[in-house]
């Protein structure tokens, strides 16, 4: 009798366990479907009780976002953050920072929106510079706080080089601000016949600093008159493996992501 | 942007740099965006109007863009006039690798690697 309570127990015990996790996977899809909407709570939305209220809504006015979605002052509030010369202390000279960046307030809601911004903002003075100093200065400054989600990347990419094992030591788990980034190009080496296990092997996989691994893949795509007006990927076509793999290392070491 | 017949009828080299600037400015936008068909589509117009340049042998009019604000007209700059001032192109070069602005500087130190091993040589 005893033993039967006590499986009735561990039964409902178990009960319990899965209904929980069940739970908690539910969350995590509902959570998924958000992101994946770009859902944020500081984006405006129409007021509740308007048609459509709940829902984001476009904001136009006189600055114009790279996709086209334009930014306006939202019942008389500031829209516009205004990076300038010199708000970031180091010194008046920042190379190529002359101009005023103005930096939406409101997260703007497509990334590849927020992705030029934040690329525009000026990294090059903190290269080699501590962990976090460029994200202080930005809190210190009261840039606006949709920026903070890119801290990582930020950071990423005021790193300095590291050796080839310390990147490929990164390439064995995910990091915020960080892409696993393929030595060899991956399209173009499989559209060769270069097999799987090679172009997705250890070998040939760094972690990167997400901009620098767009840096990278983008050098490897545009014209450079350095190879007479061809790209890299085209100059490549056709190459040995271990030819990729040198301009790959090459490539590497000129971005500053390796020794 | 300007067609090649229209930038041919140009009569004033003042244009054709002026031209030459614009169209860097909007590579060194297309670089931040990702565009990089659109850039790639520019490059055809800038080795139009280098080809015009040269030959009115004005090069040296694109010179004093090696001072320019912008680090894609510096770059661009730079690789036009390495014939005609190969001293003042070569310096711009090792100021923008030294930049760490990117690609920029990836692409000047490359420019400065091939030029010492021979294997770019300016035309």
């Amino acid at each position: 009798m005893e033993a039967q309570i006590r499986n009735y127990e561990i039964s409902l015990s178990r009960l319990s366990y899965h209904a929980a996790a069940l739970h908690v996977l539910l969350a995590g899809r509902r959570l998924q479907r958000l992101l994946k909407a770009n859902f944020h709570p500081t984006e405006p939305r129409v007021p509740r009780g308007n048609t459509g209220g709940g829902q984001w809504t476009t904001i136009g006015g006189s600055y114009r976002l790279p996709s086209g979605a334009r930014v306006m002052p939202v019942g008389g509030e500031p829209h516009l953050f205004k990076l300038r010369p010199g708000m970031l202390d180091e010194g008046d000279d920042l190379p190529g920072f002359e101009d005023i960046q103005e930096i939406p307030i409101v997260r703007p809601h497509d990334s590849s929106d927020r992705h030029s911004i934040v690329r525009r903002i000026p990294m090059a003075p903190f290269v080699g510079k501590p962990a976090g100093t460029l994200p202080r200065k930005l809190e210190d400054i009261g840039a606006p706080a949709w920026l903070r989600e890119y801290y990582p990347h930020i950071d990423a990419n005021t790193q300095g080089p590291k050796s080839l094992s310390e990147l490929r030591a990164g390439a064995q788990s995910s990091r915020p601000g960080y892409d696993i980034h393929h030595i060899v190009e991956k399209s173009s080496a499989l559209e060769e016949g270069f097999p799987k296990s090679l172009v997705n092997g250890p070998d040939n996989l760094v972690s990167v600093p997400r901009f620098m691994h767009w840096e990278i893949t983008g050098w490897y795509q545009t014209r450079n008159r350095i190879f007479d007006w061809r790209s890299p990927r085209e100059l490549l076509r056709h190459d040995s493996w271990a030819k990729r793999y040198d301009v790959g290392l090459y490539a590497l070491r000129k971005f500053e992501v390796l020794k | 942007m300007r067609s090649r017949a229209s930038l041919i009828e140009l009569d004033s080299t003042d244009a054709l740099v002026e031209e030459f600037e614009k169209i860097c400015l909007d590579q060194y936008e297309c670089l931040l965006d990702r565009k990089i068909a659109r850039y790639n589509r520019l490059v055809d117009k800038i080795i139009i109007i280098l080809d015009e340049l040269k030959l009115r042998s004005e090069r040296q009019r694109l010179l004093p863009l090696l001072s320019h604000k912008n680090r894609q007209v510096r770059y661009q700059a730079a690789m036009a006039t390495l014939l005609v001032a190969p001293a003042r192109a070569k310096e711009a070069l090792e100021r923008l690798s030294k930049s760490h602005e990117f690609p920029q500087a990836a692409d000047a130190s490359i420019a400065l690697d091939k030029l010492a091993d021979g294997s770019f040589v300016p035309s």
